[in-house]
Protein backbone atom coordinates (compact mmCIF):
# COMPACT_ATOMS: atom_id res chain seq x y z
CA UNK A 1 0.00 0.00 0.00
CA UNK A 2 1.42 2.71 -1.05
CA UNK A 3 1.19 6.44 0.30
CA UNK A 4 -0.25 9.24 -0.86
CA UNK A 5 1.70 12.43 -1.97
CA UNK A 6 0.52 15.84 -3.26
CA UNK A 7 -0.28 15.37 -7.06
CA UNK A 8 2.41 17.95 -7.81
CA UNK A 9 5.02 15.70 -6.16
CA UNK A 10 4.24 12.97 -7.38
CA UNK A 11 4.33 14.10 -11.15
CA UNK A 12 7.61 15.78 -10.48
CA UNK A 13 8.76 12.82 -9.15
CA UNK A 14 8.21 10.94 -12.35
CA UNK A 15 9.31 13.47 -14.57
CA UNK A 16 12.37 13.39 -13.27
CA UNK A 17 13.13 10.56 -15.36
CA UNK A 18 11.97 12.19 -18.35
CA UNK A 19 14.28 12.93 -21.65
CA UNK A 20 13.60 14.81 -25.13
CA UNK A 21 15.70 16.64 -26.88
CA UNK A 22 14.69 19.32 -29.65
CA UNK A 23 14.77 18.73 -33.57
CA UNK A 24 17.58 20.05 -35.53
CA UNK A 25 15.64 22.33 -36.94
CA UNK A 26 15.36 24.51 -34.19
CA UNK A 27 19.50 25.28 -33.77
CA UNK A 28 19.09 25.86 -37.66
CA UNK A 29 16.35 28.53 -37.12
CA UNK A 30 18.58 29.97 -34.00
CA UNK A 31 21.84 30.00 -36.39
CA UNK A 32 20.48 31.55 -39.13
CA UNK A 33 19.32 34.18 -37.13
CA UNK A 34 22.83 34.75 -35.27
CA UNK A 35 24.23 35.10 -38.94
CA UNK A 36 21.69 37.70 -40.13
CA UNK A 37 22.37 39.43 -36.50
CA UNK A 38 25.67 40.01 -37.71
CA UNK A 39 25.33 40.38 -41.35
CA UNK A 40 22.52 43.37 -40.31
CA UNK A 41 25.48 44.72 -37.52
CA UNK A 42 27.97 44.99 -40.06
CA UNK A 43 25.65 47.31 -42.45
CA UNK A 44 24.35 49.07 -39.51
CA UNK A 45 27.89 49.95 -38.83
CA UNK A 46 29.35 50.51 -42.41
CA UNK A 47 26.12 52.88 -43.62
CA UNK A 48 26.37 54.69 -40.04
CA UNK A 49 29.92 55.07 -38.21
CA UNK A 50 31.45 54.34 -42.31
CA UNK A 51 29.29 57.11 -43.54
CA UNK A 52 30.21 59.68 -40.89
CA UNK A 53 33.98 58.67 -41.16
CA UNK A 54 33.67 58.69 -44.92
CA UNK A 55 32.16 62.11 -44.68
CA UNK A 56 34.79 63.32 -42.29
CA UNK A 57 37.82 61.90 -43.89
CA UNK A 58 36.63 63.38 -47.62
CA UNK A 59 35.94 67.10 -45.72
CA UNK A 60 39.35 66.62 -44.77
CA UNK A 61 40.97 65.91 -47.68
CA UNK A 62 38.97 68.91 -49.38
CA UNK A 63 40.68 71.24 -47.11
CA UNK A 64 44.45 69.59 -47.27
CA UNK A 65 44.15 70.24 -51.36
CA UNK A 66 43.10 73.63 -51.33
CA UNK A 67 45.93 76.42 -52.04
CA UNK A 68 48.42 76.58 -49.93
CA UNK A 69 49.70 80.07 -50.69
CA UNK A 70 47.81 82.94 -49.87
CA UNK A 71 49.20 86.47 -51.09
CA UNK A 72 48.08 89.12 -48.68
CA UNK A 73 48.23 92.66 -49.61
CA UNK A 74 47.16 95.88 -47.78
CA UNK A 75 46.82 99.01 -49.52
CA UNK A 76 45.17 101.53 -46.71
CA UNK A 77 46.61 105.06 -46.61
CA UNK A 78 49.00 106.09 -43.75
CA UNK A 79 48.97 109.39 -42.04
CA UNK A 80 45.45 109.43 -41.04
CA UNK A 81 44.92 110.90 -38.02
CA UNK A 82 42.92 109.70 -34.62
CA UNK A 83 40.07 111.26 -35.78
CA UNK A 84 39.20 109.81 -38.87
CA UNK A 85 40.30 106.31 -37.66
CA UNK A 86 36.85 105.32 -36.80
CA UNK A 87 34.77 107.02 -39.28
CA UNK A 88 37.22 105.60 -42.09
CA UNK A 89 37.85 101.94 -40.69
CA UNK A 90 35.91 100.07 -43.47
CA UNK A 91 37.56 101.72 -46.18
CA UNK A 92 41.33 101.72 -45.00
CA UNK A 93 40.63 98.16 -43.45
CA UNK A 94 39.66 95.85 -45.40
CA UNK A 95 37.73 93.38 -42.89
CA UNK A 96 39.43 90.57 -44.25
CA UNK A 97 42.29 91.92 -43.79
CA UNK A 98 41.80 92.11 -39.73
CA UNK A 99 40.68 88.69 -39.85
CA UNK A 100 43.64 87.67 -41.48
CA UNK A 101 45.63 90.09 -38.84
CA UNK A 102 44.02 87.72 -36.23
CA UNK A 103 44.89 84.91 -37.65
CA UNK A 104 48.79 85.67 -37.83
CA UNK A 105 49.03 87.83 -35.22
CA UNK A 106 49.79 84.86 -32.46
CA UNK A 107 51.59 82.95 -34.86
CA UNK A 108 54.96 82.37 -33.25
CA UNK A 109 55.92 79.69 -36.05
CA UNK A 110 55.48 82.55 -39.07
CA UNK A 111 56.55 85.22 -37.33
CA UNK A 112 59.58 86.33 -39.37
CA UNK A 113 57.34 86.28 -42.13
CA UNK A 114 54.59 87.88 -41.28
CA UNK A 115 54.48 91.58 -41.55
CA UNK A 116 51.66 93.36 -40.82
CA UNK A 117 49.78 96.43 -39.89
CA UNK A 118 51.02 97.75 -36.23
CA UNK A 119 48.28 100.09 -34.71
CA UNK A 120 50.59 102.97 -33.06
CA UNK A 121 48.43 104.50 -30.25
CA UNK A 122 51.47 106.96 -29.65
CA UNK A 123 51.05 108.92 -33.44
CA UNK A 124 47.49 107.36 -34.09
CA UNK A 125 48.66 106.59 -37.44
CA UNK A 126 48.22 103.06 -39.25
CA UNK A 127 50.73 101.46 -40.92
CA UNK A 128 50.11 98.92 -43.42
CA UNK A 129 52.67 97.50 -45.45
CA UNK A 130 52.18 95.30 -48.37
CA UNK A 131 52.52 91.68 -46.39
CA UNK A 132 53.36 88.19 -48.14
CA UNK A 133 52.33 85.90 -45.71
CA UNK A 134 52.89 82.28 -46.26
CA UNK A 135 50.44 79.62 -44.96
CA UNK A 136 50.85 76.36 -44.62
CA UNK A 137 48.00 73.70 -44.15
CA UNK A 138 47.76 71.83 -40.89
CA UNK A 139 47.61 68.17 -41.77
CA UNK A 140 47.69 66.90 -38.01
CA UNK A 141 44.43 65.93 -38.40
CA UNK A 142 42.89 64.02 -35.22
CA UNK A 143 41.95 60.54 -36.23
CA UNK A 144 37.93 60.14 -35.51
CA UNK A 145 37.96 56.06 -33.89
CA UNK A 146 34.16 55.37 -32.97
CA UNK A 147 33.53 51.96 -31.46
CA UNK A 148 30.52 50.62 -33.42
CA UNK A 149 28.23 48.17 -30.84
CA UNK A 150 26.15 45.77 -31.83
CA UNK A 151 22.18 45.92 -32.23
CA UNK A 152 20.86 44.21 -29.72
CA UNK A 153 16.94 44.37 -30.97
CA UNK A 154 15.32 42.06 -29.17
CA UNK A 155 12.41 41.35 -31.24
CA UNK A 156 11.43 37.73 -31.18
CA UNK A 157 11.97 35.56 -34.56
CA UNK A 158 9.68 33.00 -35.64
CA UNK A 159 11.29 31.67 -39.09
CA UNK A 160 10.52 28.78 -38.81
CA UNK A 161 7.47 26.38 -38.36
CA UNK A 162 8.37 23.79 -36.05
CA UNK A 163 6.41 20.41 -36.73
CA UNK A 164 7.78 17.62 -35.66
CA UNK A 165 7.11 15.82 -32.17
CA UNK A 166 10.27 15.05 -31.14
CA UNK A 167 9.26 13.25 -27.78
CA UNK A 168 10.57 9.80 -27.61
CA UNK A 169 7.76 7.50 -28.93
CA UNK A 170 9.45 4.09 -27.40
CA UNK A 171 8.14 4.59 -24.13
CA UNK A 172 9.93 1.68 -22.06
CA UNK A 173 13.23 2.88 -22.88
CA UNK A 174 12.82 5.89 -21.07
CA UNK A 175 15.69 6.38 -18.38
CA UNK A 176 15.77 7.83 -15.37
CA UNK A 177 18.62 10.55 -15.59
CA UNK A 178 18.71 13.09 -12.87
CA UNK A 179 17.97 16.00 -14.52
CA UNK A 180 15.74 18.31 -12.24
CA UNK A 181 16.82 22.42 -13.35
CA UNK A 182 17.95 23.80 -10.11
CA UNK A 183 15.37 22.18 -8.59
CA UNK A 184 15.96 22.95 -4.78
CA UNK A 185 17.42 26.22 -5.45
CA UNK A 186 14.28 29.25 -4.39
CA UNK A 187 14.13 31.25 -8.03
CA UNK A 188 14.37 35.20 -7.49
CA UNK A 189 11.53 37.05 -9.74
CA UNK A 190 14.05 38.75 -12.34
CA UNK A 191 11.58 40.76 -14.29
CA UNK A 192 14.55 42.54 -16.54
CA UNK A 193 14.83 38.74 -17.93
CA UNK A 194 10.78 39.13 -18.66
CA UNK A 195 10.27 40.82 -22.77
CA UNK A 196 7.07 41.62 -21.07
CA UNK A 197 7.95 44.48 -19.85
CA UNK A 198 6.64 48.09 -21.53
CA UNK A 199 9.25 48.69 -24.60
CA UNK A 200 11.14 51.94 -23.99
CA UNK A 201 9.82 55.22 -25.54
CA UNK A 202 11.59 55.59 -28.89
CA UNK A 203 11.52 59.16 -29.13
CA UNK A 204 12.08 62.25 -26.94
CA UNK A 205 12.85 65.54 -27.17
CA UNK A 206 15.94 67.18 -24.99
CA UNK A 207 16.31 71.34 -24.76
CA UNK A 208 19.42 72.25 -23.67
CA UNK A 209 21.68 74.97 -22.38
CA UNK A 210 25.68 74.59 -22.69
CA UNK A 211 28.28 76.58 -22.02
CA UNK A 212 31.48 76.68 -24.66
CA UNK A 213 35.02 77.42 -24.91
CA UNK A 214 35.85 78.21 -28.00
CA UNK A 215 39.62 77.15 -28.45
CA UNK A 216 42.37 76.39 -31.45
CA UNK A 217 44.92 74.03 -31.38
CA UNK A 218 48.51 76.30 -31.98
CA UNK A 219 47.02 78.92 -31.05
CA UNK A 220 46.93 81.18 -27.76
CA UNK A 221 43.46 82.59 -26.73
CA UNK A 222 40.76 83.65 -23.59
CA UNK A 223 37.84 84.37 -23.17
CA UNK A 224 36.07 81.94 -24.76
CA UNK A 225 33.58 80.73 -22.73
CA UNK A 226 29.96 81.40 -23.93
CA UNK A 227 26.57 80.51 -23.01
CA UNK A 228 24.26 78.89 -25.77
CA UNK A 229 20.77 76.86 -26.05
CA UNK A 230 19.54 74.50 -27.94
CA UNK A 231 17.09 71.31 -28.94
CA UNK A 232 18.05 67.72 -29.60
CA UNK A 233 15.50 64.74 -31.13
CA UNK A 234 16.16 61.84 -30.35
CA UNK A 235 15.37 58.16 -31.68
CA UNK A 236 16.24 55.17 -29.66
CA UNK A 237 17.02 52.60 -32.58
CA UNK A 238 18.00 49.86 -30.55
CA UNK A 239 18.13 48.86 -26.80
CA UNK A 240 21.36 50.80 -26.98
CA UNK A 241 21.72 53.18 -29.93
CA UNK A 242 19.95 56.64 -30.15
CA UNK A 243 20.08 58.59 -33.04
CA UNK A 244 19.67 62.46 -32.88
CA UNK A 245 19.61 65.59 -34.49
CA UNK A 246 19.18 68.81 -33.46
CA UNK A 247 19.42 72.53 -33.66
CA UNK A 248 21.41 74.88 -31.36
CA UNK A 249 22.04 78.77 -31.88
CA UNK A 250 25.92 79.19 -31.45
CA UNK A 251 27.66 82.03 -30.33
CA UNK A 252 30.97 81.28 -30.11
CA UNK A 253 34.11 84.14 -29.20
CA UNK A 254 38.10 83.75 -28.40
CA UNK A 255 40.30 86.82 -27.62
CA UNK A 256 43.83 87.04 -29.15
CA UNK A 257 46.27 89.43 -28.05
CA UNK A 258 48.99 91.03 -30.09
CA UNK A 259 51.89 93.45 -29.74
CA UNK A 260 51.37 97.11 -28.56
CA UNK A 261 48.75 96.20 -26.19
CA UNK A 262 46.64 95.39 -29.23
CA UNK A 263 43.53 93.41 -28.17
CA UNK A 264 41.78 91.17 -30.56
CA UNK A 265 38.27 89.53 -30.17
CA UNK A 266 36.93 87.24 -32.50
CA UNK A 267 32.73 86.47 -32.27
CA UNK A 268 31.17 84.24 -34.47
CA UNK A 269 27.44 82.81 -34.82
CA UNK A 270 26.18 79.67 -36.08
CA UNK A 271 23.67 78.15 -36.58
CA UNK A 272 24.28 74.11 -35.51
CA UNK A 273 22.81 71.34 -37.13
CA UNK A 274 24.41 68.31 -35.23
CA UNK A 275 23.67 64.45 -36.40
CA UNK A 276 24.60 62.31 -33.74
CA UNK A 277 24.79 58.74 -32.32
CA UNK A 278 24.47 57.76 -28.67
CA UNK A 279 25.66 54.43 -27.57
CA UNK A 280 24.64 53.54 -24.27
CA UNK A 281 26.13 50.20 -23.16
CA UNK A 282 25.41 50.76 -19.39
CA UNK A 283 22.23 49.94 -17.69
CA UNK A 284 22.99 51.77 -14.79
CA UNK A 285 21.24 54.34 -12.60
CA UNK A 286 22.81 56.82 -13.98
CA UNK A 287 23.49 55.74 -17.71
CA UNK A 288 26.69 56.95 -19.60
CA UNK A 289 26.25 56.99 -22.84
CA UNK A 290 29.04 57.51 -25.79
CA UNK A 291 28.40 60.11 -28.59
CA UNK A 292 30.19 60.76 -32.08
CA UNK A 293 28.61 62.55 -34.85
CA UNK A 294 29.37 65.65 -36.45
CA UNK A 295 27.36 68.93 -37.23
CA UNK A 296 26.18 71.22 -39.50
CA UNK A 297 27.68 74.77 -38.83
CA UNK A 298 25.59 77.48 -40.83
CA UNK A 299 27.92 80.91 -40.43
CA UNK A 300 25.04 83.83 -39.24
CA UNK A 301 27.64 86.56 -38.24
CA UNK A 302 31.53 87.43 -38.20
CA UNK A 303 32.98 90.04 -36.05
CA UNK A 304 36.00 91.38 -35.24
CA UNK A 305 36.95 93.81 -32.32
CA UNK A 306 40.36 95.43 -32.40
CA UNK A 307 41.11 97.40 -29.32
CA UNK A 308 43.96 99.29 -28.42
CA UNK A 309 44.90 101.51 -24.75
CA UNK A 310 43.22 104.32 -26.84
CA UNK A 311 40.61 103.04 -29.15
CA UNK A 312 38.19 100.06 -30.01
CA UNK A 313 37.54 98.92 -33.56
CA UNK A 314 34.91 96.95 -34.43
CA UNK A 315 34.18 95.50 -38.14
CA UNK A 316 32.28 92.69 -39.80
CA UNK A 317 34.76 89.77 -41.14
CA UNK A 318 31.97 87.18 -42.83
CA UNK A 319 34.27 86.99 -45.59
CA UNK A 320 37.39 85.46 -43.30
CA UNK A 321 34.82 82.92 -42.52
CA UNK A 322 33.23 79.93 -44.25
CA UNK A 323 29.39 80.17 -45.02
CA UNK A 324 28.73 76.88 -44.12
CA UNK A 325 31.60 74.07 -42.25
CA UNK A 326 31.21 71.00 -40.79
CA UNK A 327 32.70 70.00 -37.25
CA UNK A 328 33.01 66.20 -36.00
CA UNK A 329 31.77 65.36 -32.74
CA UNK A 330 32.72 63.37 -29.53
CA UNK A 331 31.82 63.18 -26.22
CA UNK A 332 29.83 61.41 -23.48
CA UNK A 333 26.56 61.93 -21.88
CA UNK A 334 25.10 61.12 -18.60
CA UNK A 335 21.76 60.61 -17.90
CA UNK A 336 19.31 60.29 -14.67
CA UNK A 337 15.90 59.55 -14.82
CA UNK A 338 13.74 62.34 -12.95
CA UNK A 339 10.22 61.35 -13.36
CA UNK A 340 8.79 58.38 -15.77
CA UNK A 341 9.31 60.29 -18.63
CA UNK A 342 11.77 62.91 -17.50
CA UNK A 343 15.55 62.74 -17.49
CA UNK A 344 18.31 64.82 -16.55
CA UNK A 345 21.35 65.23 -19.21
CA UNK A 346 24.77 66.73 -18.44
CA UNK A 347 26.72 65.61 -21.80
CA UNK A 348 30.47 67.08 -21.86
CA UNK A 349 31.08 67.23 -25.92
CA UNK A 350 34.50 67.80 -27.94
CA UNK A 351 33.74 69.23 -31.39
CA UNK A 352 36.41 69.72 -34.14
CA UNK A 353 36.01 72.58 -36.45
CA UNK A 354 36.49 71.39 -40.40
CA UNK A 355 38.36 74.18 -42.21
CA UNK A 356 35.81 77.02 -41.17
CA UNK A 357 37.55 79.40 -42.74
CA UNK A 358 37.81 80.71 -46.04
CA UNK A 359 41.45 81.31 -45.71
CA UNK A 360 44.27 78.12 -44.87
CA UNK A 361 45.31 78.78 -41.21
CA UNK A 362 47.61 76.78 -39.55
CA UNK A 363 45.92 76.65 -36.34
CA UNK A 364 42.66 74.68 -36.06
CA UNK A 365 39.63 75.91 -33.78
CA UNK A 366 37.43 73.41 -31.79
CA UNK A 367 35.06 73.70 -29.39
CA UNK A 368 34.65 72.30 -25.66
CA UNK A 369 31.10 72.07 -23.95
CA UNK A 370 29.32 71.37 -21.09
CA UNK A 371 25.27 70.80 -21.94
CA UNK A 372 22.36 70.30 -19.90
CA UNK A 373 18.99 69.86 -19.50
CA UNK A 374 15.68 67.82 -19.42
CA UNK A 375 14.96 65.22 -21.33
CA UNK A 376 11.31 64.62 -21.94
CA UNK A 377 10.23 60.81 -23.48
CA UNK A 378 7.51 60.16 -25.65
CA UNK B 1 20.81 21.03 -11.46
CA UNK B 2 21.50 21.34 -15.24
CA UNK B 3 24.26 19.29 -16.32
CA UNK B 4 27.19 19.42 -14.80
CA UNK B 5 29.75 21.93 -17.03
CA UNK B 6 33.30 22.47 -16.07
CA UNK B 7 33.02 26.27 -14.39
CA UNK B 8 36.16 26.77 -16.41
CA UNK B 9 34.99 25.62 -19.52
CA UNK B 10 31.60 27.46 -18.87
CA UNK B 11 33.10 30.66 -18.22
CA UNK B 12 35.18 30.47 -21.20
CA UNK B 13 32.29 29.33 -23.12
CA UNK B 14 29.94 32.52 -21.96
CA UNK B 15 33.21 35.10 -23.05
CA UNK B 16 33.25 34.20 -26.25
CA UNK B 17 29.49 34.14 -26.62
CA UNK B 18 29.73 37.28 -25.58
CA UNK B 19 31.86 38.11 -28.22
CA UNK B 20 29.60 36.31 -30.81
CA UNK B 21 31.32 33.38 -31.40
CA UNK B 22 28.78 31.58 -33.17
CA UNK B 23 30.99 28.09 -32.53
CA UNK B 24 30.66 28.96 -28.90
CA UNK B 25 27.29 29.52 -29.35
CA UNK B 26 26.43 26.15 -30.47
CA UNK B 27 28.62 24.33 -28.25
CA UNK B 28 26.62 26.28 -25.41
CA UNK B 29 23.63 25.55 -27.23
CA UNK B 30 24.17 21.68 -27.12
CA UNK B 31 24.94 22.19 -24.00
CA UNK B 32 21.90 23.30 -22.41
CA UNK B 33 19.41 22.24 -25.36
CA UNK B 34 18.04 19.73 -23.83
CA UNK B 35 17.30 20.81 -20.30
CA UNK B 36 15.61 23.92 -21.98
CA UNK B 37 13.54 21.65 -23.84
CA UNK B 38 12.03 19.81 -21.29
CA UNK B 39 11.38 22.81 -19.24
CA UNK B 40 9.67 24.59 -22.48
CA UNK B 41 7.41 21.48 -22.73
CA UNK B 42 6.37 21.65 -19.01
CA UNK B 43 5.31 25.36 -20.29
CA UNK B 44 3.91 25.38 -23.22
CA UNK B 45 0.92 23.56 -25.34
CA UNK B 46 2.62 21.07 -27.23
CA UNK B 47 6.26 20.37 -28.48
CA UNK B 48 5.93 22.68 -31.85
CA UNK B 49 5.52 25.67 -29.37
CA UNK B 50 7.94 24.82 -27.07
CA UNK B 51 10.56 24.39 -29.61
CA UNK B 52 9.64 28.10 -30.56
CA UNK B 53 9.58 29.35 -26.95
CA UNK B 54 12.90 26.91 -27.29
CA UNK B 55 14.35 29.42 -30.06
CA UNK B 56 13.31 32.27 -28.76
CA UNK B 57 14.77 31.80 -25.26
CA UNK B 58 18.11 30.60 -26.77
CA UNK B 59 18.02 33.89 -29.21
CA UNK B 60 17.20 36.51 -26.40
CA UNK B 61 20.25 34.56 -24.21
CA UNK B 62 22.72 34.65 -26.96
CA UNK B 63 21.64 38.92 -27.31
CA UNK B 64 21.75 39.45 -23.82
CA UNK B 65 24.39 36.99 -22.48
CA UNK B 66 27.02 40.39 -22.07
CA UNK B 67 24.34 41.33 -19.14
CA UNK B 68 24.98 38.42 -17.75
CA UNK B 69 27.05 39.28 -14.45
CA UNK B 70 27.59 36.68 -12.89
CA UNK B 71 25.90 37.21 -9.77
CA UNK B 72 23.80 34.14 -9.62
CA UNK B 73 24.62 30.71 -11.51
CA UNK B 74 24.01 30.77 -15.50
CA UNK B 75 21.90 28.02 -15.31
CA UNK B 76 19.98 29.68 -13.00
CA UNK B 77 20.17 32.99 -15.25
CA UNK B 78 19.36 31.18 -18.62
CA UNK B 79 16.49 29.14 -16.66
CA UNK B 80 14.65 32.07 -16.00
CA UNK B 81 14.59 33.92 -19.35
CA UNK B 82 13.32 30.04 -20.69
CA UNK B 83 10.30 30.41 -18.01
CA UNK B 84 9.31 33.88 -18.82
CA UNK B 85 9.79 33.83 -22.69
CA UNK B 86 6.99 31.09 -22.19
CA UNK B 87 5.40 33.30 -19.45
CA UNK B 88 5.06 36.22 -22.02
CA UNK B 89 3.75 33.52 -24.72
CA UNK B 90 0.75 32.75 -22.49
CA UNK B 91 -0.02 35.98 -19.86
CA UNK B 92 -2.27 37.49 -22.24
CA UNK B 93 -4.44 34.47 -22.31
CA UNK B 94 -6.78 35.49 -19.52
CA UNK B 95 -6.92 34.29 -15.69
CA UNK B 96 -9.71 34.74 -14.08
CA UNK B 97 -9.72 35.93 -10.45
CA UNK B 98 -11.77 33.64 -8.60
CA UNK B 99 -10.67 33.05 -4.87
CA UNK B 100 -12.65 29.68 -3.79
CA UNK B 101 -12.63 28.74 -0.63
CA UNK B 102 -10.51 26.48 1.87
CA UNK B 103 -13.88 24.04 3.21
CA UNK B 104 -14.83 23.73 -0.41
CA UNK B 105 -11.17 22.26 -1.05
CA UNK B 106 -11.08 19.18 -2.51
CA UNK B 107 -8.48 16.40 -1.78
CA UNK B 108 -5.74 16.64 -5.11
CA UNK B 109 -3.47 14.04 -3.25
CA UNK B 110 -2.47 10.74 -5.42
CA UNK B 111 -0.97 7.47 -4.75
CA UNK B 112 2.45 7.62 -6.70
CA UNK B 113 2.31 4.30 -7.50
CA UNK B 114 -1.45 4.81 -9.15
CA UNK B 115 0.49 6.86 -12.28
CA UNK B 116 1.08 4.58 -14.12
CA UNK B 117 0.93 5.74 -17.62
CA UNK B 118 4.32 6.69 -19.36
CA UNK B 119 5.77 10.16 -19.13
CA UNK B 120 4.95 11.89 -21.98
CA UNK B 121 1.54 11.05 -21.52
CA UNK B 122 1.90 12.72 -17.95
CA UNK B 123 3.43 15.47 -19.88
CA UNK B 124 0.81 15.80 -22.47
CA UNK B 125 -1.83 16.54 -19.67
CA UNK B 126 0.10 18.99 -18.30
CA UNK B 127 0.36 20.40 -21.35
CA UNK B 128 -3.49 20.21 -22.33
CA UNK B 129 -4.15 22.23 -18.79
CA UNK B 130 -5.76 25.52 -19.71
CA UNK B 131 -2.85 28.34 -19.50
CA UNK B 132 -3.72 29.63 -16.44
CA UNK B 133 -3.27 26.57 -14.70
CA UNK B 134 -0.48 25.13 -16.47
CA UNK B 135 1.49 28.10 -15.68
CA UNK B 136 0.80 28.24 -12.08
CA UNK B 137 0.69 24.71 -11.61
CA UNK B 138 4.72 24.70 -13.31
CA UNK B 139 6.21 27.50 -11.02
CA UNK B 140 4.69 26.70 -7.65
CA UNK B 141 4.92 22.99 -7.99
CA UNK B 142 8.17 22.16 -10.41
CA UNK B 143 10.32 25.39 -9.87
CA UNK B 144 9.32 26.20 -6.36
CA UNK B 145 8.16 29.86 -6.64
CA UNK B 146 5.77 31.20 -4.02
CA UNK B 147 2.62 32.21 -4.54
CA UNK B 148 3.37 35.83 -3.74
CA UNK B 149 6.62 35.12 -6.82
CA UNK B 150 3.64 34.10 -9.14
CA UNK B 151 1.24 36.91 -8.84
CA UNK B 152 3.52 39.36 -9.75
CA UNK B 153 4.63 37.39 -12.57
CA UNK B 154 1.61 36.61 -13.63
CA UNK B 155 0.12 39.91 -12.72
CA UNK B 156 -2.16 38.08 -10.64
CA UNK B 157 -3.90 38.07 -7.15
CA UNK B 158 -2.50 35.77 -4.55
CA UNK B 159 -5.65 34.26 -4.09
CA UNK B 160 -5.88 33.68 -7.64
CA UNK B 161 -2.94 32.09 -7.58
CA UNK B 162 -3.84 29.77 -4.86
CA UNK B 163 -7.45 28.91 -6.88
CA UNK B 164 -5.34 28.46 -10.09
CA UNK B 165 -3.53 26.22 -8.45
CA UNK B 166 -5.91 23.83 -6.75
CA UNK B 167 -7.71 23.97 -10.16
CA UNK B 168 -5.14 22.73 -11.68
CA UNK B 169 -4.24 19.65 -9.55
CA UNK B 170 -8.17 18.73 -9.30
CA UNK B 171 -7.42 18.81 -13.08
CA UNK B 172 -4.47 16.87 -13.32
CA UNK B 173 -5.79 14.13 -10.89
CA UNK B 174 -9.01 13.14 -13.07
CA UNK B 175 -6.77 13.80 -16.21
CA UNK B 176 -4.14 10.93 -14.80
CA UNK B 177 -7.03 8.86 -13.53
CA UNK B 178 -9.02 8.64 -16.62
CA UNK B 179 -5.71 7.43 -18.68
CA UNK B 180 -5.08 5.20 -15.94
CA UNK B 181 -8.51 3.73 -16.33
CA UNK B 182 -8.24 3.84 -20.07
CA UNK B 183 -4.55 2.11 -20.52
CA UNK B 184 -5.95 -0.61 -17.98
CA UNK B 185 -8.63 -1.00 -20.29
CA UNK B 186 -6.63 -1.35 -23.56
CA UNK B 187 -4.17 -4.18 -21.72
CA UNK B 188 -7.28 -5.83 -20.92
CA UNK B 189 -8.59 -5.63 -24.62
CA UNK B 190 -5.50 -6.66 -25.51
CA UNK B 191 -4.78 -9.62 -23.34
CA UNK B 192 -8.35 -11.25 -23.99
Amino acid sequence: MGTKKNIGSAIEEQLKGFHSSPDDVVWNAIEAKLKKDKKDRKIIFFWLFGGTAALSLLLIMLSLNSTNLIEIKSTSNPGESKSNLSHHKFDSIPANEIGKRLINETDDALKNQVHLSQINSQNQQIQNKKSNVLFSQNSNKKEENIEIIPNRNNKDIKNTTLKTDSISENKDSLKIVSKKIDKKRKLPINKKDSSSSKPERKWSIYPNVSAHYYGAFAKSTNDQLTLNYGLYLNYLATKDLTIRIGVHKLNLQQTSTGGNSLTLQQKASYIELPFELKYSPFKTKVKTSFIGGFSYLLLEDARLTSTTSNSSLQVSNNTVFNKSTLSVNLGMGFQAKIFKKLHINIEPMFKYHIKPYSESVEYSPFTLSVSSGIEYKF
Amino acid sequence: MLRTVNHLNLKQLISACKKNNLKAQSELYKMYKDDLYILSLKYCKNTEEAQDNLQDAFLYIFKNIKNYKELGTFEGWIKRITINKAIDKYKKESFINIVINDDILVDESVKTEDITIPLDAILKIIQSLPSRYRLVFNLYELDNYSHKDISELLSISIGTSKSNLHRAKLLLKEKISQKTIDRNQNIKSNGN
